[in-house]
Parts: C-alpha cells; structure tokens; sequence
C-alpha cells in the first residue's frame, strides 16, 4: 500500500497537545500581480505566516509543528519563511508579540470609547473576550502555547501580565484606595490562567460569555461590599 | 499545625519505609518480590522527576534524564510509565493531592473567614519547604500539555472547595470566583518561585488571603483577619 502523503491535516502526531477537533484551515492568499508594494507583500507574508503558525499550533501543538506545516498552511515558500525568520521559534516569539500588540489595540481602542475606568474596564474586558473568540488559533498561541514555551516567551508573557496588572490598578481611588502592585498582579494573572484554561478546553468561541463573571472578579479587591453590578457601576461613577 | 512544616516524600506515600522504597536496589539476585521492585522503580522515577523538573523544566526534561537520576534502565520507565507525561501526572497527582490534604487537616477546626487565613498560611508554607515540589505545582503544571493543565483546574477547585467551607453563599458574585482568586494567586506564587525566593512564599500570605476576603468581607474586615 503506497503511503499516504503528508500534510498538516493528516500528519500523524505524537503530540500531547493536539486537538483533533482543531483542524486548521489554511490562510487567505493574496492574489498575484496584486499591485502590492514590496513593503506589502512581506507585511503580508508575515501575517500569513503567523496566522499559519497559530493555525498549526492549535493542532499539532509547539514541539510537534514543524516549518513544514506553518508554510504550509501560510501559503508560503520554505524559503521565504526562513527569509523572514532564523527559526521556529524565532518565528513564534515574533508571532506572540505581533498577537499581543493587535490584542492591546484593540482593548485600548474600545476602552478609550468610555468615560470612567468602571466602563473602560467592562468595555476593554469585552473587546478582548471578543477578540480572542474571533481567533480561537491566535488566542491559543497566546494563552496556552506561550506557557508551554520556551523561556523568552514565558517572560514575554509575564511582561504582558504586568501591563494587564497596571491596567487593572485603576486611576482612581475606589472605596478605600487603590489595588496594591500585588493584588492586580494577581488579579491579572488568575485572569490569564482562566482563560487559558478555557481556550484549552476547546472554548475560545465561548469567552464572551465570561463578561459579567470577569468583570465582577476583576472589580473584587477594587469594591467594598459585594454589589451588583448596577450598584458597583453607580458606586464607581 | 507543626512549627516545623512536612516535607513531601514520594516514598512515604507508598506502603514501603523510606530507605528500601526509594534505595537503588542491589544488581542481579536479591531475592526481593517482583511486586517490591516494580513499586520501588515507580516511586524512584518519580523522586527523580522531582528532582530533575527544576533543572530542565518539563518541555526539555527527556526520559534519559529520569532513568539516570533514577538509576532504573529505560525499559524499566516504559515498563511503568508509557510516558514522559503519563509520568507527570502521576507525580503531580501525588504532590498536589499532599498539599490539599495538609491544608484540609490544617483548616480542620478552623471556620471560615480564619479558615483561609490558616489554609493560605499552611499551604505557603509547605511550598516553602518543598521547593521541588512548588516547582512542579506552580510552573511546571502549567506547561505540561493539556491534561495537566485540567489537573491543576481541579486541584483549585478541590482547594476552593475546601477554603470555602463555612460560607455563606453569595449568588451575586460569581460561582467560581475563588477558583479564579486561586488562579490568581498561583500565578504570585509561580512568579516568586521563579525569582528564587520560594522560601519566602510565606511573606506573601496577609496580601493573598486578604485578595480572597474582600469580595466577601469587603477590605477592612478582610485586612484585619489578614493580618
């Protein structure tokens, strides 16, 4: 019987992460003769090549995706990808800080529609719930394969938790004060493991869902007496 | 609670005293049962991979490292584990079922709030004096692959579950908030221990017990039974 030929979707994998039910769709392609500046072309491979990368990840896990499946899946040559980036994992911490700065945008750009930090925080809350549900590979890449990493990508990860915690401290005094360094460092990271835990449980699509939970949860150590939210909103305002 | 906090011991866990479950056994005919072997080299791989997580971490932990520090071949791992994972959680399901059953034993006569204060308190300490063992609870579960991670999610809900006992229920707050404060709270403990300071996790103890109160007491009761 002849062997069947491999590809990103049937390679057998000796993975631990993979998930079968993840079966990744491979990146839009640009037309050729677009019109598209040099300049373009390669942002475009780039965030070809990242969203390949996710879409790998999501499947095969970090040790078992292999340049193969990420060019795969981008739509570009091997020779490009290594154009762009020395290696693998040169590729992914790249592929991380590119997600996180496209997540951060987006929490600012929704959290700077609000007024008072009680909105800001429920709205960016939201955009970012919703942003990750939109891209269940991406928001794997960035919450459960970034973990499992190797260590530069662990520390980028723990540089992002301290924004998240310095987001979280709010400008304003609440009932009796700021949140210490330590309690939004830990507000932020328990955020991070819950929704890593989620999008590891196959719930990406889900996390919008978690709103009103997160919120009353991140807005805990901020608010004196449990409330709800309509009388947390009103107390903060 | 003693002044002097337990120390985890894989061997203490098994039926066998310490020195002959976790001794390297004497080469060719000892006359020992089959049974004594088998458990002996279970228990073995499983101190090394204690031993060996905090040196290589999980991902680049390789089965070589685990039989040379265990002193057992490789067909002895696979004759017990069918991996490095399977291995793992094995391991982890025995550290972290240790540490919940000493904070439970800790709380016993404790009612809720001071409940989490003792609970915290115990828990922190025991990590301190089991450095190995924080290591594989607090960072090495978290990049050990899917299973691993739905077994940490289990052990702080069997944490929550324990701390909550004696509270009264708060339908406008979320279900699993102490889960989450958990999450929280594991990710402090983590982020010290990677600095090496494990041994000072108990210094942290005021702040997270009173992260875990406000939500119920609101901060000045919380700080005072904190401190």
């Amino acid at each position: 019987m002849p062997a069947e030929q491999e590809t990103p979707t049937n390679r057998r994998s000796r993975g631990a992460r993979r998930r079968p039910d993840q079966v990744p769709s491979p990146v839009e392609r640009i037309p050729p003769r677009s019109g598209m500046s040099r300049a373009e072309v390669i942002a475009n491979q780039r965030t070809r090549i990242f969203a390949g990368f996710a879409a790998a990840l999501a499947y095969h896990g970090y040790e078992d995706t292999k340049v193969t499946d990420i060019v795969e899946l981008a739509g570009v040559s091997r020779a490009t990808f290594y154009e762009r980036f020395e290696s693998k994992e040169l590729c992914f911490d790249a592929a991380y800080e590119d997600g996180v700065e496209r997540l951060t945008v987006a929490v600012e750009a929704a959290a700077r529609e609000e007024r008072g930090w009680i909105n800001q925080l429920s709205a960016a809350l939201r955009a970012g719930l919703a942003f990750l549900a939109a891209d269940p590979a991406l928001a794997h890449l960035l919450f459960v394969e970034a973990l499992a990493a190797a260590r530069p990508a662990r520390l980028e990860h723990e540089r992002s938790l301290e924004r998240l915690a310095d987001a979280l401290r709010g400008p304003v005094a609440l009932d009796e004060g700021t949140v210490s360094g330590e309690t939004a460092r830990m507000l932020a990271g328990g955020l991070a493991s819950h929704l890593s835990g989620r999008i590891l449980a196959g719930e990406a699509e889900s996390l919008p869902e978690l709103h009103d939970a997160l919120f009353h949860y991140l807005l805990a150590p901020s608010l004196a007496a449990p409330r709800t939210t309509d009388e947390r909103r009103a107390a903060a305002l | 609670m003693s002044d002097e906090p337990r120390r985890f011991d894989p061997a203490g866990l098994g039926e066998l005293p310490a020195e002959l479950a976790l001794g390297q056994l004497p080469a060719g005919k000892h006359g020992l049962p089959r049974s004594f072997v088998v458990r002996n080299q279970r228990l073995r791989l499983i101190a090394a991979l204690l031993r060996v997580l905090p040196r290589h971490g999980y991902v680049e932990t390789t089965i070589g490292h685990l039989t040379r520090e265990a002193g057992v071949s490789r067909s002895a791992f696979y004759a017990q584990f069918s991996s490095k994972e399977e291995c793992f959680l094995e391991t982890y399901g025995l550290a972290s079922g240790w540490l919940c059953d000493g904070v439970e034993s800790a709380v016993a006569s404790e009612h809720w709030p001071r409940r989490v204060r003792v609970g915290v308190g115990e828990a922190l300490r025991l990590l301190a004096a089991n450095p190995p063992l924080a290591h594989l609870i607090a960072i090495e579960a978290g990049q050990a692959g899917p299973a691993a991670r739905q077994r940490q999610r289990e052990s702080l809900a069997r944490l929550a579950e324990i701390l909550r006992t004696g509270r009264s229920d708060r339908t406008e707050l979320p279900a699993d908030l102490e889960e989450l404060l958990l999450g929280g709270a594991l990710s402090v403990v983590a982020r010290r221990i990677e600095n090496d300071r494990t041994e000072q996790l108990p210094e942290i103890e005021a702040a997270l017990v009173e992260c875990l109160l406000i939500p119920y007491l609101g901060p000045t009761r919380s700080r005072k039974i904190a401190a």
